[in-house]
């Protein structure tokens, strides 16, 4: 029932928001969306929420939502970051800004629920339109032109996937299994070889766009660049995660001897996006960009997590999805709250606002410190846990994962001391006001917890990914 | 578990108080609690260990599990406490020494309006610290290594106005973060071959394994990786001088007396371990020794009296790694500990100097302070004479302790460069202390002004120009202390303190009073200007650390940022792409757009024609026309 | 009784009317009546076959049409009516706005 409510919730208040005045908007949406959070929080009471209902019988399409230990988390991360970011949004940015906020909250809910294939999709689609019109909306011209490359990109990815879906539900229903989308029965089909491929790569395209991983990257950084912090908080915290999600809920149960085939490839192209966004982020100029191809950078290694197909690579990533997604969420917010005071997102014209500023130098700190994987916070657990399984399957690149480690201080530190520290050449700044430390405070402390808790998503994920695994493991398995 | 948890937490509540309360705190209050709490923390670890101490059989160790860390691959990773004899000299040390700093700060930091952010900076270490050496596995261990490392960098960074002390503080850090990777890959190869990364758990395991085979040294190696990181050690050492950006009694007390040791800590530790890496142990000696020499030298002509002090650290530190090198844990551990004495009480003194001359840290404008400031005096007299090894003061039995075990398990290459670098490390050192306090004073302004340090001050210096001068006395008991320990698993025969040849320690005292004599001719008697020596080519390379940064820069940071510049032009190719693809479908579109002409009848007409071919193409199908 | 042939025959006959009248007129009443003329003519299909079938649902269809056509009626005299307003003139070319 709490699954409903996690995307009835958001419908109906985005519904409201939009009936309402202007002025009420950001209450109702802010209302909304901490009752979407409160319905989360009595999901993770009850194992295994879901519904089941019939959809389209003749195609054998069921609306199946499951709240497993691999999508209960993500859930979380959404309604978390759908919070934050409202509450992050401006006071007078309109009603049509929080519908579309909330109906993203929707679909991304949805997404992350659905076990039938069909409905994954029809949600990965619907998510595109919030996100295309919060994109265009409020921002400049150059806005514009960023949502249209963003919007050409994912539909070429997801023209790819529909070819997957529809393939793979055809595949099955010629073997004698009836139509199906339902991934677990999809799961247990035998395919062709150079079908199988085809599709697996149909399928990685789609996801890997959405990631982005390079080196489908190239809506990323003026999407990221252009977008009011709240969208890009959750672009990258939320829906970058879709992409690898997608890769661990759809394509491993199902994949999984194309898995082992390409693993090398996989690994190699993979290693170049950790490397490649890593370097990118150190000659960045801008702020924000450094930390958009950090976030490239840290999505490489995801991929690498599952491309390792080991237990705790696997394990580490659906762990560091949750991780990245709150931290970098959290970065992109406090950047946003640093562009509003000075203006500007150049690193040189910045400087010392520590002085004028502690408090949002604190919070900046913390978030880069997450970032750059500092143990005793989350990020460093999922590393940890994604460099163990590169080194069961292949040591080198557990190396070049360490290294990439380093360099991530590196770059990450240099946005914080080139904007806080040094002396103060610009004017002061307003510190945060109360009520900024109101949502940045229990996105910390969440972010503490898991820090040094992190057993207490990873115990629940285990049995939903053992399960997912061992579908696989008929296939050849994961170590 | 009895007492850990408190001891762990009470410095992380000072820095959580002082942060969020830091508005509503009279002025001196933060460093009063702060100190209060560490001071606490110092008498609960004394608890501690004598609980250690009563334990029954041979263990001596209390342990527990707070929660579990990580679980779902493999074993469970748990969030565990760890409490014997080795850690538990470190935890006295750390808070014992770490209260006397906190106290001396309220002085040195009383007119800084950053004081609350120090002390809270300053709990936060002492935590970070503590929970590295409560750790019970290497994952906790890894945590609190960052979080000291993370403590460093702030407080290095301290000043954050100053490009220095932020270009330091950051140096720091990455060359930290390099060595948490170390230990990050050597962890990880442990617990997959062992399942499980908890000392008990993995020494166990040691124990029945035999020496020799790569794992062990890749393992062992890596772990090292760590340990010289954060211990300073050639070639990743440079941080360590320019981390005296920071406060000075920040210097003393994590860049000389705690957070710099931890390589010292973890090697020692993993004493099981390097029986099993006969490579690897040999090359922590060679290393050791090698950076002692090498930083002895570059002390020899530094100009800032912190930057001698911060290279006289490094070359201690080599010492104590030469006698992990050789087997000498216990040496080495004592070494640690009269080093944080005498150390600390170095860099407090320095400090006084440094507050009494409102800030002046070059040398050439010292001298003739004896008589203005004479408790500070006495007590860095007294840490000079233990640092340079002259008997009966507490460097001389920790130097000899290691430099004998050197020469009796044979390593005399490394004993004859540990025993010129004792008398390297005399002549340096004087010339420091009669820089500073004797002869003429060099800028007779800042002379007139100098002052005494306030009580708060004094008192912390001299306690610990004190232990630097009886902490050899400490010897034999640590010795004793330690031996269960050590005792646990194989690996350690050689542990305790032995003495060396009768020979050895003559020639080491001969060394050190003829680098006394000498030093006191040329600053003393000709009153030499300490800028003397640095024009030609040794002395250069001398003062400039041999150029390694340079090396650094032309082997590693340049050819990253050329990867860099590769990469950017990748990133315009991949980007004009994407535009390219964008502009591809508009203008697609826009050659496709007249097709709509807005004419309803060319409309109907489209819809009739292709009705109709439609119907004759099934009519065709069905061989209705055929 | 007429032959099936012949209805079906004078059906296609005024569908066929009707799709020039739609095709060649521009007075977009006279495209209506046109319109209207090529729904009939389905419609008659419809009763002719149901008849000679004797099924029932092509009665239905038949009256399905009268009533789609009557809507269609509705709906676009009421546009035709406001275009006329609008213009004072009725020439379907000249609604040519909306184009790409």
């Amino acid at each position: 029932m709490f699954l409903v409510w996690l995307m009835a919730v958001p419908l109906l208040g985005a519904i409201a928001a939009l009936a309402a005045p202007d002025r009420a908007a950001k209450g109702i949406a802010a209302i909304t969306s901490v009752l979407t959070l409160l319905g989360y929080a009595g999901l993770l009471f009850i194992s295994r929420a879901s519904i089941n209902w019939a959809w389209i019988p003749e195609w054998g399409i069921r609306f199946h939502l499951v709240a497993d230990g691999l999508s209960l988390f993500l859930l979380g991360l959404s309604s978390v970051l759908l919070v934050v970011a409202v509450f992050a949004s401006h006071k007078d940015a309109g009603r049509t800004y929080y519908f579309w906020l909330l109906l993203l909250g929707f679909s991304t809910a949805g997404l992350f629920a659905a076990v039938d294939l069909f409905v994954f999709y029809v949600f990965w689609e619907v998510l595109l339109i919030p996100v295309f019109f919060l994109l265009t909306g409020w921002s400049g011209e150059r806005g514009k032109k960023a949502a249209m490359k963003w919007l050409i990109m994912n539909l070429v990815g997801s023209f790819f996937m529909l070819v997957g879906v529809v393939a793979l539900a055809v595949i099955h229903s010629q073997n004698g299994g009836g139509l199906t989308f339902e991934i677990s029965q999809l799961s247990h089909m035998s395919m062709s070889s150079p079908v199988a491929s085809w599709l697996f790569f149909a399928f990685l395209v789609a996801f890997a766009i959405k990631a982005p991983l390079w080196p489908l990257h190239g809506w990323m950084p003026e999407t990221y660049r252009e977008s009011e912090p709240p969208v890009t908080a959750i672009i990258s915290g939320v829906l970058s995660k879709a992409g690898i999600y997608g890769i661990l809920r759809v394509m491993i149960p199902i994949f999984m001897p194309q898995f082992r085939e390409y693993q090398m490839w996989l690994l190699i192209v993979a290693t170049i996006g950790l490397l490649y966004g890593a370097f990118m982020a150190l000659r960045q100029t801008d702020m924000k960009m450094v930390t958009a191809y950090g976030s490239l950078s840290h999505m490489a290694m995801m991929a690498l997590g599952i491309f390792s197909l080991t237990q705790a690579g696997i394990l580490g990533t659906t762990f560091y999805m949750v991780a990245h997604g709150l931290l970098v969420g959290g970065l992109f917010l406090v950047l946003g709250l640093l562009e509003r005071r000075t203006g500007t997102r150049a690193m040189a014209d910045m400087a010392g606002l520590n002085r004028s500023a502690p408090r949002l130098a604190a919070y900046f700190l913390f978030f880069v410190l997450g970032t750059l994987g500092l143990p005793g916070l989350p990020g460093f657990a999922g590393e940890y846990m994604i460099i163990q399984g590169l080194f069961v399957s292949h040591v080198v690149f557990a190396v070049i994962a360490g290294f990439v480690l380093i360099v991530a201080a590196w770059y990450m530190l240099r946005v914080f001391q080139a904007v806080m520290q040094g002396p103060a050449r610009t004017s002061g700044i307003k510190d945060l006001f109360s009520g900024q430390v109101a949502w940045l405070v229990p996105l910390a402390g969440l972010v503490i917890l898991l820090g040094v808790w992190p057993a207490g998503i990873t115990s629940h994920a285990v049995p939903s990914l053992y399960h997912a695994m061992n579908l696989a493991l008929g296939k050849g398995g994961v170590r | 578990m009895q007492g850990l948890v408190e001891i762990l937490v009470l410095p992380l509540l000072g820095a959580a108080t002082i942060t969020a309360f830091k508005g509503l705190m009279p002025k001196k209050l933060p460093g009063i609690w702060a100190s209060l709490l560490v001071a606490v923390s110092f008498l609960l670890s004394i608890l501690a260990d004598r609980r250690v101490a009563t334990l029954s059989g041979s263990h001596h160790v209390i342990t527990g599990v707070l929660w579990n860390w990580v679980t779902g691959f493999g074993a469970a990773i748990h969030f565990r406490l760890y409490l014997d004899p080795l850690s538990a000299v470190w935890l006295l040390i750390i808070t014992g020494v770490g209260a006397l700093i906190h106290i001396y700060s309220i002085g040195y930091m009383h007119d800084d309006a950053g004081q609350p952010r120090f002390f809270a900076y300053l709990n936060f270490f002492i935590f970070s610290m503590l929970l590295l050496v409560l750790a019970g596995n290497l994952i906790v261990l890894l945590i609190g290594w960052a979080l000291v490392g993370l403590a460093s960098y702030l407080l290095i960074g301290f000043w954050y106005e100053r490009p220095t002390a932020v270009a330091a503080a950051k140096k720091a850090f990455v060359m930290n973060t390099l060595g948490d990777v170390g230990i990050l890959l050597g962890l990880a190869l442990l617990y997959i071959h062992y399942h499980g990364v908890g000392y008990p758990h993995l020494f166990q395991a040691f124990s029945q394994a035999k020496p020799g085979s790569a794992f062990f040294e890749w393992s062992a190696f890596l772990l090292y990786v760590g340990a010289m990181a954060k211990s300073a050690q050639f070639p990743l050492h440079m941080w360590l001088a320019d981390a005296m950006e920071g406060p000075t009694p920040v210097s003393a007390l994590i860049h000389a007396a705690t957070m710099v040791t931890a390589g010292v800590y973890l090697m020692t530790r993993l004493y099981p371990l390097l029986r099993l890496a006969p490579i690897t142990h040999e090359l922590i000696g060679a290393i050791g020794a090698f950076t002692a020499i090498f930083a002895a030298s570059v002390a020899f002509f530094q100009q800032d009296i912190k930057k001698v002090l911060a290279y006289s650290t490094l070359s201690q530190l080599g010492y104590m790694f030469l006698g992990i090198g050789v087997s000498a844990y216990t040496a080495s551990v004592f070494h640690f500990m009269t080093h944080a004495f005498f150390k600390a009480c170095l860099f407090l003194a320095a400090g006084s100097v440094i507050h009494g001359l409102s800030g002046e840290q070059d040398l050439g404008q010292m001298g003739g302070l004896a008589r203005k400031m004479p408790w500070t005096m006495a007590s860095f007299l007294a840490a000079t004479l233990a640092i340079s090894g002259i008997p009966p003061f507490s460097g001389y039995f920790s130097k000899e302790a290691i430099l004998g075990q050197a020469y009796n398990s044979g390593h005399y290459f490394l004993w004859g460069i540990g025993v010129f670098t004792a008398g390297m490390t005399a002549f340096y050192m004087f010339r420091l202390f009669f820089l500073t306090f004797l002869g003429k004073p060099r800028n007779q302004k800042l002379h007139d002004h100098a002052h005494e340090a306030p009580l708060v001050m004094t008192i912390p210096v001299v306690i610990l120009g004190v232990l630097a001068v009886v902490g050899g006395a400490f010897g034999g008991w640590l010795n004793g202390w330690l031996k269960p320990a050590f005792a646990l698993y194989p690996g350690a025969a050689h542990a305790a303190l032995e003495s060396g040849p009768l020979f050895g320690t003559i020639v080491t005292v001969a060394l050190a009073v003829v680098a006394f004599i000498v030093a006191f001719l040329l600053y003393v008697r000709r009153d030499t200007a300490p800028k003397a020596g640095t024009e030609q080519a040794p002395g250069h390379w001398m003062l400039h650390a041999w150029g390694m940064d340079l090396v650094w820069m032309a082997i590693v940071v340049n050819p990253l940022k050329l990867v860099g510049q590769a990469m950017g032009a990748v990133e315009r190719t991949i980007l004009a792409g994407v535009t390219g693809l964008a502009a591809g479908v508009q203008s697609w579109a826009t050659d496709l757009a007249p097709i709509q002409t807005g004419y309803v009848r060319r409309y109907a007409l489209s819809i009739m024609v292709g009705g109709v071919a439609l119907l004759a193409y099934y009519l065709i199908r069905i061989g209705f026309i055929s | 009784m007429i032959p099936l042939n012949d209805v079906v025959g004078l059906a296609a006959v005024i569908f066929a009317v009707g799709a020039v009248g739609v095709l060649v007129r521009k007075n977009p009443l006279v495209m209506f009546m046109a319109a209207e003329m090529m729904w009939n003519a389905a419609a008659l299909v419809f009763v002719a076959y149901a008849r000679s079938f004797h099924a029932m649902t092509g009665q239905v269809m038949a009256f399905i049409i009268i009533g789609t056509a009557a809507a269609e009626v509705g709906i676009g005299l009421a546009i035709i009516v406001s275009v006329y307003h609008h213009r004072h003139r009725l020439d379907i070319d000249e609604v040519s706005q909306l184009k790409g």
